[in-house]
């Protein structure tokens, strides 16, 4: 069933067939771990979303009619869930603090990685930027795929990399 | 050009085309100011550490857990009828037009209440008086047994 293309998967996990369901649900897991992981770091929430982005996409089967891919069809929902979880993580924040929020990464210890405090300050950036730098600086999606994904114009996309780029640079002044 | 602008154009170019007179500019600004050159390495350093080396995960049998979740929270079901409706809403539709026909014609008027059912029939019919019969419990309980 693994050779199978996905449209026949998709037929018949509509049908009710669960293990072609789960190999959709495979072949696509990494890239929607991709996108939400970057956004919303390695935390249980994030598998969470993970697992809501298929029981959308999974509720949804009926309604896929196949115009854009499989794949940019699970991205938009991956992204969008992100946002949403990013907002009410925001709310939260405004009533705890960052550490309370389990969001504090010794990023003063010497011993450190840079790698590390560059990804703790991915966390600081705005949604807007962390959507942006996530699919066209960690997954290599071209700033064309980039804008039809997020749905913008490309040069909302070229300028938000510019911005995070800077705010990335200063943030991370010490370590380059 | 000041040093802004040739950072402005360096950023673009990692994400962009540049024009042959743009690249032109930007080779000729760098090799002019180097240690503003070395200062605009840090960009490309963050383009390399950030871009993904290996397949994201959610985790080990992250496929399985899901389908379990599907199959335990009665989201198979709730598809499965949101689909019957869907395939078969003009027969729901016919239904359920049947049973508001039915409701108003075995109604005693045709208002909308009737057709709803929402209103409260109340008899009118009485029992002619020749046909009351009486009834005494002292009598039939103590001279007629």
């Amino acid at each position: 069933m693994n050779q199978q293309s996905d449209d026949d998967l998709l037929e018949a996990s509509r049908r009710g067939d669960m293990n072609a369901f789960r190999i959709l649900v495979d072949r696509n897991e990494s890239k929607v771990a991709g996108i939400i992981k970057p956004m919303l770091g390695d935390t249980p929430e994030a598998v969470d979303i993970g697992q809501e982005v298929f029981i959308r996409f999974y509720e949804s089967l009926d309604k896929f009619k196949g115009e854009s891919s499989l794949s940019t069809y699970l991205i938009r929902i991956a992204i969008n869930l992100s946002l949403n979880e990013l907002k009410k993580r925001k709310r939260r924040n405004s009533f705890f603090s960052p550490e309370e929020a389990g969001m504090h990464v010794n990023a003063d210890n010497e011993q450190t990685d840079w790698k590390d405090v560059l990804h703790h300050e991915l966390n600081n950036l705005e949604a807007e930027f962390k959507s942006v730098v996530t699919l066209r600086m960690i997954e290599g999606y071209s700033t064309e795929e980039t804008a039809t994904l997020l749905n913008i114009p490309l040069g909302t996309v070229l300028s938000r990399l510019s911005r995070a780029q800077k705010k990335l640079k200063t943030m991370l002044a010490n370590y380059l | 050009m000041t040093p802004q602008e040739i950072e402005e154009l360096f950023i673009r170019s990692l994400d962009t085309f540049l024009t042959a007179k743009e690249q032109e500019t930007l080779i000729h600004q760098l090799e002019k100011n180097p240690p503003l050159a070395k200062q605009l390495y840090g960009h490309r350093k963050i383009r390399e550490s950030l871009k993904r080396k290996s397949p994201a995960s959610f985790g080990y049998h992250f496929a399985e857990k899901l389908t379990a979740r599907i199959e335990n929270t009665g989201v198979i079901i709730e598809r499965q009828i949101f689909t019957f409706f869907k395939k078969y809403q003009l027969l729901a539709a016919g239904v359920i037009v049947g049973l508001l026909v039915l409701n108003t014609l075995f109604s005693e008027r045709v208002t909308i209440d009737a057709t709803f059912g929402l209103d409260q029939s109340t008899s009118t019919e009485t029992t002619p008086s020749d046909q009351i019969i009486s009834f005494d419990f002292y009598k039939t309980l103590n001279t007629d047994l």
